[in-house]
């Protein structure tokens, strides 16, 4: 039950008469551990998929089950705890807090769950910041970094929490292909290392190559499965 | 802390935004603190000058009042009526046993015409007096029937200019029919040969038929207010007589308040002169710039003739090569060089004020009553009759500290038995009780009561029962009987005489004004007890429209902040809703990691919380400042009505720790307000924001 569990899910979107389905009856299971890629054409569906995976909307139709919770039946409140405490994310833009250090970026979501000491989130933050290589510069802002050096402090601040399962759309689109393969090394690594669950979607055969396990989408169905 | 810090990062980044936002809440908060202590003192010196000047603390009256009182008048500028009561001893030695009375000074507010009479009038008057005297004065006679002859030559000739005007309004009425006819007779040669031996006949002519011609607009109105004088200077120790003496204890007699009397008595020129001169000096104008000032001094040389038919042809033929020399004319015509002489700018008025004053003012009529005078005054009495009383004009009295201020200074003071005669009340019917009480208490009444007054009093009932009974033929008069009430005039009242009897109103002057409200409450206890028929009311209510000035100061300043900080409230929402479109991306991304929507109101309520706080502290500390450092030095009062307000010629200004309180209050008012639709726009924004690819 530690997994994540789609069946059935359908997602349209409304766009005033018109419907657009951008999921149509899509079922799939995540383990623990896995290093999964999500791969298609653009508006195949792979932001979509993540964003139900994510908790931060919600399927038309059938069941997204996360942490062993039916999504669906949370309120939003529910849905908000849901994602601080099961879910990492990591933005294809960054997406990191500008008037925050690379510190108090990565400590943020600790802040927000209010339920571990000073000390204990001084050594999770430090932790991490280390893991991503960043401990040089802790005190610098987010428009002081370059685009990896930021993409680090977002795998950090998705790892910060201990979450089951770290999502990312897109994560090496904003970098060069050797800054976005640093990334890609620096997420197998963690995957290796902390045993967190990745799943990722991309554009580049690359990346795809170095998944194991890749989900291919188009117009809204999964269409291959390796 | 989180929220704190991300609160303070976001105004720090947001730099100059902050800081206009910032500019308003300081000038808002600066405002209210400044603007509240200037209308607090205010109150305070408004509150000082009529607590110390005529309402006292608290005002009685008769409880059936049909208006509500107005010490200076009400709105429509008007007294109202407020009934009387009937005695006053009784209440005032009721409501001295309340120990935070200090004094109960009786009052009667009214108003009365008086008419000097034009100048004719007053130099026949001096004319028919000079016949009298013995030695016969005959180069005063001659000069005195010189200036008559030349009065009488100045209405021929407004009676030609003005003929057709005349002939419409007054042609019907005999005296104008025969104007011409008997000003011809006034001017012939026969009339003035054999003057000095038909002066009784002539004079009478000359007043019958001249001068009523004159269209001199001579009558006064004049507000008064009856009391025991004595007692009202003892209460009100800002109390100060100007000119001449204060009322003789327990005398009949007439103060001017000295602004009346410079600003209604006074020769119309002088008068003008005297307010041109306090503006050049006070107010730094110039004849040159000021257009005010200009036609008054148009006004003046249009009003040449009031003061050149006032001067006797002998002083006019001194004054004439003096006025050539000043002017440097050739002129020889008086009238002219008057004309040329009243033309001042700002280069000759000084010396032109100084030569008024040497050598022109001593010829002229330079008040119309003059300190010392008896004139017979008419008053109005409640059925509607008029009466008149003759009374002696003491002195001028002012309230120091703002004394040039026309609201305080409106009222002259009259005793108060020539009040109750005016008021048309007859007391007479009580004298006879009273004469036996008076008996009774005059021992026991601190020994102020001397015997002699006592007897002086009862031996005068009967002079008093004769002129009340008379008024109505008194009603006429304009400077009649004079000698025939000169010695009800001399009388001497005792203080039971002053106190017993009919009042309007009554100030209550209090030991501690602190326990005004305390007071007002036993006052109104002990009139139920003892059935006084009184009502009361603060000095506040009583002053009348003046009294709630203060209350709509505050009013409109209330507006003034009430709309900066609408501004501000209004300015902070709109530069938070700015700041909520501009960081979708950022809330989306808090929300997406796990931020709940609680937590961005906390965010949003705190930073507008520290831009208020911060700022409205700014605010405050410089309201504050200026307010100690202005306020320890005063504020200068602009114009005399100022001085009213200020009750002296400078306002100190106090912080007033509720004013930081209620500035305090509105702050977070205005904090929590501007917040409210930001907040609520920024929790409806989707985590789903966060995961748009960006720019
Ligand atoms: N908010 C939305 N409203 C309407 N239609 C949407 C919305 N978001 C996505 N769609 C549509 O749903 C389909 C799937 O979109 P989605 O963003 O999931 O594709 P994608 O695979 O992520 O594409 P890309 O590679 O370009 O990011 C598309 O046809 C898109 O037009
Ligand atoms: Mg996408």
């Amino acid at each position: 039950m530690d997994n994540i569990q789609l069946s059935n899910v359908v997602k349209e979107y409304h766009l005033g008469k018109v419907t657009v389905p951008a999921l149509k009856n899509v079922s799939l299971s995540i383990d623990r551990g896995e290093f999964t890629v999500i791969a298609g054409p653009s508006g195949s569906g792979k932001t979509t998929l993540l964003n139900l995976i994510g908790c931060v909307d919600v399927a038309s139709s059938g069941d997204v089950v996360v942490g062993g919770s039916n999504t669906a039946q949370l309120t939003e409140r529910e849905l908000t705890d849901l994602r601080l405490h099961k879910i990492g994310f990591i933005f294809q833009s960054f997406n990191l807090i500008p008037v925050l250090n690379v510190y108090d970026n990565v400590e943020f979501p600790l802040l927000l769950m209010k339920d571990l000491s000073k000390e204990e989130r001084r050594s999770r933050v430090m932790h991490f910041i280390e893991k991503v290589g960043l401990q040089d510069h802790m005190k610098h802002r987010p428009n002081e970094l370059s685009g990896g050096q930021r993409q680090r402090v977002a795998i950090a601040r998705a790892l910060v929490t201990k979450p089951r399962i770290v999502l990312a759309d897109e994560p090496t689109a904003n970098l060069d292909s050797v800054t976005g393969q640093s990334i890609i090394d620096l997420m197998k690594e963690i995957n290796r290392s902390e045993q967190t669950t990745f799943l990722f979607s991309t554009h580049d055969d690359n990346v795809i190559r170095q998944a194991n396990r890749i989900i291919k989408l188009r117009d809204g169905v999964i269409v291959a499965e390796s | 802390m989180l929220l704190w810090k991300l609160a303070f990062r976001n105004l720090f980044v947001h730099r100059l935004k902050t800081l206009v936002t910032g500019l308003i809440i300081v000038f808002g908060t600066t405002l209210a603190i400044v603007g509240n202590s200037v209308v607090d003192a205010i109150s305070g010196g408004m509150q000082k000058s009529l607590t110390n000047s005529l309402t006292g603390d608290i005002q009685v009256y008769a409880a059936d009042a049909k208006e509500k009182i107005a010490v200076l008048g009400g709105s429509d500028g008007n007294l109202p009526d407020i009934g009387y009561l009937p005695d006053f001893k009784k209440v005032k030695t009721a409501l001295l046993e309340i120990p935070n009375i200090k004094a109960v000074i009786p009052m009667g507010i009214s108003f009365a015409m008086l008419n000097p009479g034009n100048l004719l009038d007053l130099k026949l008057e001096e004319l028919r007096a000079s016949y009298k005297k013995t030695p016969r004065d005959d180069a005063r006679l001659a000069a005195l029937k010189e200036h008559v002859r030349m009065i009488v030559r100045d209405i021929e000739r407004s009676q030609t200019e003005n003929q057709d005007n005349l002939g419409g309004v007054f042609g019907g009425e005999k005296l104008f029919k025969d104007a011409g006819e008997n000003i011809a007779k006034a001017l012939d040669q026969s009339f003035w040969n054999d003057f000095d031996r038909h002066s009784d006949a002539r004079l009478e002519f000359l007043a019958n038929k001249m001068a009523p011609l004159i269209f001199d607009d001579n009558q006064l109105y004049l507000s008064y207010f009856g009391t025991v004088p004595e007692l009202f200077e003892e209460a009100f120790p800002q109390f100060e007589v100007v000119k001449g003496t204060m009322i003789p204890e327990g005398g009949r007699g007439f103060l001017f308040s000295d602004f009346v009397y410079e600003n209604q008595v006074k020769h119309r020129v002088a008068r003008r002169l005297d307010q041109i001169k306090k503006q050049i000096d006070k107010e730094k104008l110039t004849l040159k710039s000021s257009k005010d000032l200009q036609d008054k001094v148009k006004a003046n040389i249009a009003q040449a003739a009031e003061v050149y038919s006032q001067i006797e042809p002998p002083a006019a033929a001194t004054l004439l090569p003096r006025l050539q020399q000043l002017l440097g004319s050739k002129s020889s015509k008086f009238p002219e060089l008057v004309s040329e002489f009243l033309a001042m700018d700002d280069t000759n008025f000084p010396t032109r004020y100084t030569f008024f004053y040497d050598q022109i003012a001593p010829q002229l009529i330079l008040y119309k009553v003059k300190v010392g005078d008896t004139f017979a005054i008419t008053g109005f009495t409640k059925s509607g009759y008029s009466s008149s009383v003759n009374m002696k004009v003491y002195g001028t009295y002012r309230f120091r500290s703002f004394e040039s201020s026309p609201l305080a200074g409106a009222l002259n003071v009259m005793d108060m038995v020539s009040f109750r005669k005016l008021f048309g009340i007859l007391t007479a019917e009580r004298r006879s009780e009273t004469e036996s009480l008076d008996a009774e208490m005059g021992l026991g009444d601190v020994g102020r009561d001397d015997i002699e007054a006592m007897f002086g009093a009862a031996t005068e009932s009967t002079s008093e029962t004769r002129v009340t009974s008379n008024l109505q033929s008194l009603t006429q008069g304009r400077f009649g009987q004079v000698d025939s009430e000169r010695r009800d005039l001399d009388t001497k009242y005792s203080r039971s005489d002053m106190e017993d009897g009919v009042f309007m109103n009554a100030s209550v002057v209090l030991k501690d004004p602190s326990r005004l409200d305390a007071t007002l409450e036993e006052i109104r206890a002990k009139n139920d007890e003892k059935k006084l028929g009184l009502q009361a009311a603060d000095w506040r209510d009583s002053a009348g429209i003046v009294g709630q000035l203060t209350v709509m100061v505050r009013g409109v300043l209330y507006l003034f902040v009430f709309v900066i900080f609408s501004v501000a409230t209004f300015i902070i929402m709109n530069s938070m809703l700015m700041a909520t479109l501009e960081r979708r991306r950022e809330i989306g991304t808090m929300r997406a990691i796990g931020a709940q929507r609680s937590f961005l109101l906390g965010l949003f309520l705190r930073e507008t919380f520290v831009l208020s706080f911060v700022f409205g502290l700014v605010g405050t500390l410089i309201g504050v400042g200026i307010v100690l450092a202005v306020g320890a030095r005063g504020i200068p009062a602009m114009g005399d009505v100022a001085t009213f307000f200020f009750s002296g010629d400078r306002l100190y200004l106090q912080v007033n720790i509720m004013h930081i309180a209620i500035v305090s209050l509105c702050m977070t008012i205005v904090a929590l307000v501007s917040t409210q639709y930001p907040a609520w726009r920024a929790m409806k924004i989707s985590p789903l924001e966060a995961m748009q690819s960006s720019e």
